[in-house]
């Protein structure tokens, strides 16, 4: 594989007379992990949307898998490998957690379209689902609702439903927000010991999260790329410290 | 649970076949009834309960089936297998049709547009007299024969016959809410943008929804014509869409069980009430509020929720 997992080349976002995504240049190597950081506001959720298709860009491409997929419907991106987690909480509330994660698995089989059969009946989904749900300590809380689960929970289910249909591209929206030291450092390792094939975009605000989890960084401000290079470049990058710190 | 729900199933079976022994005709026609409009609060409930779209057009295609089996009955043919797949044919056109409108809008949008369609149906049944009879309405339509030894102008073997196809259409749409097809579903009614980024074409299942949620109301509407011998504008009306709504909502939306109990309750009120009094509508509105008020899950919704309490306590 040598064509880059990602492409992004001359991407533009405008709501209105904003320019929430502005002219950014994006590139990652198949099994990298790139933190994309950046003050609130910087764009950095509006370039996931972009990413996954749930908004259509002013302009620029999107490449995906050395496909040009800038007019792909986000269903369809998602069969290409591509998976997503949301900032704010975004699972079935009125659903058990078994079916929450069940919904993800049977998302990129082919039985997704089968109507005059019980899903209960395509064992292989349930063991799937079951699987899962043991490999993330969750197996006995199965039959709960999902809107009955602990937030921290909830978040770690987040990351279960992207990670169901073995996706190539993982973009993870703020994973740990919202959640105590301890929660954090849970997630924090389920992260680091993914498949190191799969390629991780992750936004992220806390720091130490960021620099922990990534090879690259890439630094966003007003839309706009602002510095990209190793942690330890963007860690001594005075212009990043002055964007979270203020001027002198 | 297995064993108990089948034990339930067969005395369910059981009485349902007693009924027309041990009730009087006029019973035994009202049992029919409720469960013609049991299998359209069902269908309706595919798009409300389980979809999570809200319709108030749902007599459309009760409507639109109806009043082909009418027509085709009484000027061109009575061939029951003609007469019926043309019905099913005219109620998945006009679904197709009006689902590529309505699929594009939400909530109350949806409510709004659905409404208007299937006004435009009632407007063109109301004002082509030629062909309708306006709101004259079809009357005389002849029930079919079916080429075996039972008439179905007899009110029993008619109601078999009712109860066949209800039967039928209930384990169709028991499997179909269980398939990967109706999980999709519900997962589409409780977050559209999670469906999409896990890799669902959100679009063609809301499409299929609509599509398949006409059928049955189709369905349930060629029953009716069949049943009551006539077919009017008023089986396109508002009346009739927020009527089948209130079934579904009062039985517990987002249950199969639960529209065909609210259609049973409303039918069995409906013919009680306007016997005593001509304020029916004014009995089915404060019923409505009332559910609305104290029983939002409604009453299958309800009683599931006290029975969970109870066990967990």
């Amino acid at each position: 594989m040598n064509s880059p997992c990602l492409l992004v080349k001359n991407l533009c976002k405008n709501f209105g007379g904003l320019q929430a995504v502005n002219d950014l240049h994006l590139s990652l190597e198949p099994g990298e992990r790139r933190a994309i950081i950046g003050p609130n506001g910087a764009g950095k959720t509006t370039l996931f949307n972009l990413i996954s298709g749930t908004l259509p860009p002013s302009s620029g491409k999107i490449h995906l898998f050395g496909e040009d997929v800038t007019r792909f419907s986000p269903h369809r991106r998602a069969a290409l490998g591509l998976a997503r987690t949301f900032q704010i909480t975004n699972l079935f509330p009125n659903l058990s957690l078994f079916e929450n994660v069940l919904l993800a698995v049977q998302a990129l089989d082919k039985v997704k379209y089968s109507m005059l059969r019980p899903v209960s009946s395509y064992r292989r989904l349930e063991s799937r689902t079951y699987e899962l749900l043991e490999e993330w300590g969750l197996r006995e809380k199965a039959g709960e609702l999902a809107r009955n689960l602990s937030y921290g929970d909830q978040r770690q289910v987040e990351l279960i439903l992207a990670l169901a249909g073995k996706p190539r591209l993982l973009l993870l929206d703020e994973p740990t927000s919202g959640l105590s030291p301890a929660e954090t450092s849970t997630v924090t390792e389920a992260i680091r010991r993914l498949d190191s094939d799969i390629t991780i975009v992750l936004i992220e605000h806390d720091m130490d999260v960021a620099f922990g989890l990534a090879d690259r960084v890439s630094v966003l401000h007003f839309g706009s790329l602002l510095a990209e290079g190793s942690v330890n470049e963007i860690k001594d990058d005075p212009r990043v410290t002055e964007i979270y710190l203020g001027g002198e | 649970m297995r064993p108990l729900r089948v034990a339930a199933i067969l005395i369910l079976l059981a009485v349902l076949s007693l009924f027309p022994v041990i009730l009087s005709q006029y019973y035994v026609g009202l049992i029919t009834q409720m469960m013609i409009y049991a299998i359209f609060a069902m269908s309706l409930d595919i798009l409300l309960g389980y979809t999570g779209l809200p319709s108030l057009g749902h007599a459309a295609y009760f409507g639109v089936s109806g009043y082909m089996v009418g027509l085709l009955s009484l000027k061109v043919t009575k061939q029951f297998a003609l007469v019926t797949g043309s019905g099913l044919g005219a109620v998945i056109a006009i679904s197709a049709i009006f689902g590529l409108m309505a699929i594009r809008t939400h909530g109350a949008y949806f409510l709004m547009i659905t409404l208007a369609l299937a006004q435009v149906l009632w407007g063109v049944a109301f004002k082509w007299r030629s062909l309708t009879g306006g709101d004259d309405g079809l009357p005389g339509v002849p029930r079919p024969s079916l080429g075996i030894p039972f008439s179905l102008w007899n009110t029993t073997n008619f109601y078999f016959f009712v109860l066949v196809v209800f039967l039928l259409v209930v384990a169709i749409l028991s499997i179909f809410i269980r398939s990967p097809v109706g999980h999709a579903l519900k997962g589409i009614r409780e977050s559209e943008t999670r469906m999409r980024s896990l890799g669902y074409n959100v679009w063609l299942y809301k499409y299929l929804a609509f599509i398949i949620a006409g059928t049955f109301a189709g369905i349930a509407g060629m029953l009716f014509t069949y049943y009551n011998g006539f077919i009017s504008p008023a089986d396109l009306s508002i009346v009739l869409s927020a009527k089948v709504l209130l079934m579904v909502i009062l039985g517990g939306a987002g249950t199969l069980i639960g529209p065909a109990l609210g259609a049973a309750v409303i039918v069995l009120l409906e013919n009680l009430i306007s016997a005593q009094t001509e304020r029916w509508l004014l009995i089915l509105g404060s019923i409505y509020v009332a559910v609305v008020l104290f029983a939002p899950a409604g009453i299958l919704g309800t009683l599931k929720a006290k029975l969970r309490r109870s066990v967990n306590t």
